[in-house]
């Protein structure tokens, strides 16, 4: 049998441990990553339904919690009168009022949106049970007529029994199972109830879709206001040269391409990454202490089996190769491990908390890999080190 | 013609114990010829065991010549005299020293490995020369003393060394054992012409069979 192998495999309970250690440093750095970065992922990817190339919002505005100023809906003529070359430069704006509320255990964005707008904002992501909110335009209907043509109108008009058919919403799926909610169930949003009329298929922007008008009135916005609108350019337009107009022509507004939010959202909640990434480097970093600390008290005991290689004419790389063959083995079984039980976090947390997304990439699984060798042959240097220099007569010597 | 394996002119080696110095080699005038079968004898405490060390290249001397196969062994490094040790030098110990976790036949292995040759033929004929082809599967710890200080023969021997030497090789085992392994050893000296054996003992029987005895005492040989 091989020397390192069967070393380690003497003392197996030492290794199992070591073994253990490090493949719980390389799977909180798998989970960890998977976990900071498949939840941005999973967020950009909803994004990309958006049927829109622009994202205009106030400068003011905080872009990850949308909480700031609102802006008036004037701006939306605004936006479609930007032009290049006598050419409007969007041919539809599509606004957005942002709200929250607590579901599923957790903080969900709620999107008020028009409901003839739904397509613009779900991109083809069709309701898989129920209803749209506000499908027959009751509501909305009615606030154009208390608007009749003016700016401004009062939400205080609107009667109890007039808004309770504007208490729509729908959810999409995966909320759906994580909550728990059905058709008909009845969840609080601004301090009212809301009853959720359709099932949508996950991948919309927001969890939480309702009527933009009713979200207003709740709020008392008596002038058309809104978060933040999606801007889609002309198809001759190219969308850089839009957004350039737009941000040129509109200095107050923040104008950004819908498709750069991930790098958006990645600067903004970089905190959100460096913390885990923190973590598990610390844990990655302990992890290979131990295995510094195996195979040290490995040196150690064994400096009578370096004496009687080095008595069989064993060079220095003989015995280096060895104790670092051993690192790697731990090494070895410490990833393998660690990958075992990522999928078992994953699976735990997905199952605990279903709206989180541990999204395992070969990329991460690689990176566990690389981090796991290079580890292992970093930890075992000094003990290596050790083990060349250790004197081959006080070992032989000993009884 | 014989040819001198190795020849030391007053050599010298000192241990240091804390920040004291022990000279334990006072000057030791010795020449060793291929072939011979040479028993160092002496008080416990002279310096038998590490003028087998030196002589090993296991330490360094500090003083004195030393010559080893007409080289100047102070004017080797310590990668050629690892070398020198691995291509012609088998080391057989009082304790076996053999290899807990590996099995016999790894642990005789284990000496063709580290010389880069990996022949299974050689290690099953050198366990078979000892005696033991059948326990070739078995652990130090499964095996008798004396079935271990076999193991570490054949170990020794499988390299085809052309100097063995043995620290006390028999200090160990009763008297049964002693004499199958002195036998052992007297034996496959004999089969191998150019072999060279220096052997530490305080075992009379031992003392008899060699060609020549050297007896040290405080450190030198006594003349």
């Amino acid at each position: 049998m091989w020397l390192p192998l069967a070393n380690i495999l003497h003392r197996k309970l030492r290794t199992g441990l070591s073994v253990l250690a490090v493949g719980i440093g390389i799977s909180m750095l798998i989970v960890l990553v998977s976990l900071s970065r498949g939840s941005i992922d999973e967020v950009v990817k909803r994004w990309s339904s958006i049927r829109a190339e622009l994202w205009v919002l106030p400068r003011s505005v905080d872009v990850i919690t949308a909480k700031g100023d609102y802006l008036d809906d004037r701006v939306i003529q605004q936006i479609l009168n930007v032009k290049i070359d006598g050419k409007p430069v969007a041919s539809q704006v599509t606004p957005v009022f942002k709200a929250s509320m607590h579901l599923a255990g957790q903080e969900q964005s709620v999107w008020g949106i028009d409901p003839d707008d739904l397509e613009t904002i779900a991109g083809g992501k069709k309701i898989i049970k129920g209803r749209q909110f506000d499908a027959e335009r009751k509501f909305k209907t009615l606030i154009a007529q208390k608007r009749a043509g003016r700016r401004d109108y009062d939400p205080d008009s609107i009667s109890k029994s007039e808004l309770g058919e504007g208490l729509e919403l729908i959810i999409d799926q995966r909320l759906a199972q994580a909550a728990k909610a059905n058709i008909g169930d009845s969840v609080g949003l601004l301090g009212k109830k809301f009853v959720i009329v359709g099932i949508i298929e996950t991948g919309v922007p927001a969890r939480v879709l309702t009527s933009l008008q009713t979200i207003r009135c709740i709020k008392g916005v008596s002038r058309a206001r809104s978060t933040f609108y999606f801007a889609r350019v002309n198809k001759s337009i190219d969308a850089v040269a839009a957004q350039e107009a737009i941000a040129k022509d509109l200095p107050g507004l923040r104008v950004e391409r819908t498709g750069a939010f991930a790098g958006i959202l990645a600067d903004s909640v970089a905190i959100a990454t460096i913390i885990p990434d923190v973590i598990c480097g610390i844990s990655v970093v302990v992890s290979f202490l131990f295995i510094l600390l195996t195979v040290y008290t490995m040196v150690l005991e064994r400096s009578k089996e370096i004496a009687i290689l080095r008595s069989l004419g064993a060079n220095s790389g003989f015995i280096h190769r060895g104790i670092i063959s051993e690192a790697l083995l731990i090494s070895v079984g410490g990833i393998v491990v660690g990958i075992v039980l990522s999928y078992g976090g994953k699976m735990l947390i997905e199952s605990h908390w279903p709206l989180l997304t541990v999204d395992i990439k070969g990329q991460w699984l690689g990176l566990a890999v690389v981090v796991g060798l290079v580890g292992g042959v970093l930890s075992s240097q000094m003990p290596a080190w050790l083990a060349v220099r250790a004197d081959p007569l006080a070992a032989l010597s000993e009884a | 013609m014989s040819s001198v394996v190795f020849e030391t002119k007053g050599l010298l080696k000192n241990f240091r114990v804390d920040s004291l110095k022990v000279p334990v080699l006072r000057g030791i005038d010795i020449q060793i010829e291929q072939g011979e079968f040479v028993a160092v004898v002496g008080p416990s405490g002279c310096g038998k065991s590490t003028l087998l060390h030196v002589l090993g290249m296991m330490c360094k001397h500090d003083g004195g010549d030393f010559r080893a196969w007409g080289q100047n062994v102070s004017e080797l490094n310590q990668r050629q005299r690892t070398k020198m040790r691995r291509e012609k030098i088998a080391f057989v110990f009082q304790r076996f020293n053999l290899l807990g976790v590996l099995s016999a036949k790894n642990n005789v292995q284990m000496a063709l490995k580290i010389r880069g040759d990996h022949t299974d033929h050689q290690v099953n004929q050198a366990l078979e020369e000892v005696g033991l082809a059948e326990k070739m599967h078995f652990k130090p710890s499964q095996l008798s003393v004396g079935e271990q200080q076999r193991v570490a023969i054949a170990r020794a021997l499988v390299c085809r060394p052309e100097v063995l030497l043995a620290d006390e090789p028999t200090g160990s085992l009763d008297s049964e054992n002693s004499k199958a392994v002195m036998e052992l050893i007297r034996g496959l000296h004999d089969e191998r012409a150019e072999q060279t054996t220096i052997l530490i003992t305080h075992n009379r029987r031992i003392v008899d069979a060699a060609d020549r005895v050297l007896e040290m005492i405080d450190g030198k040989i006594k003349t």
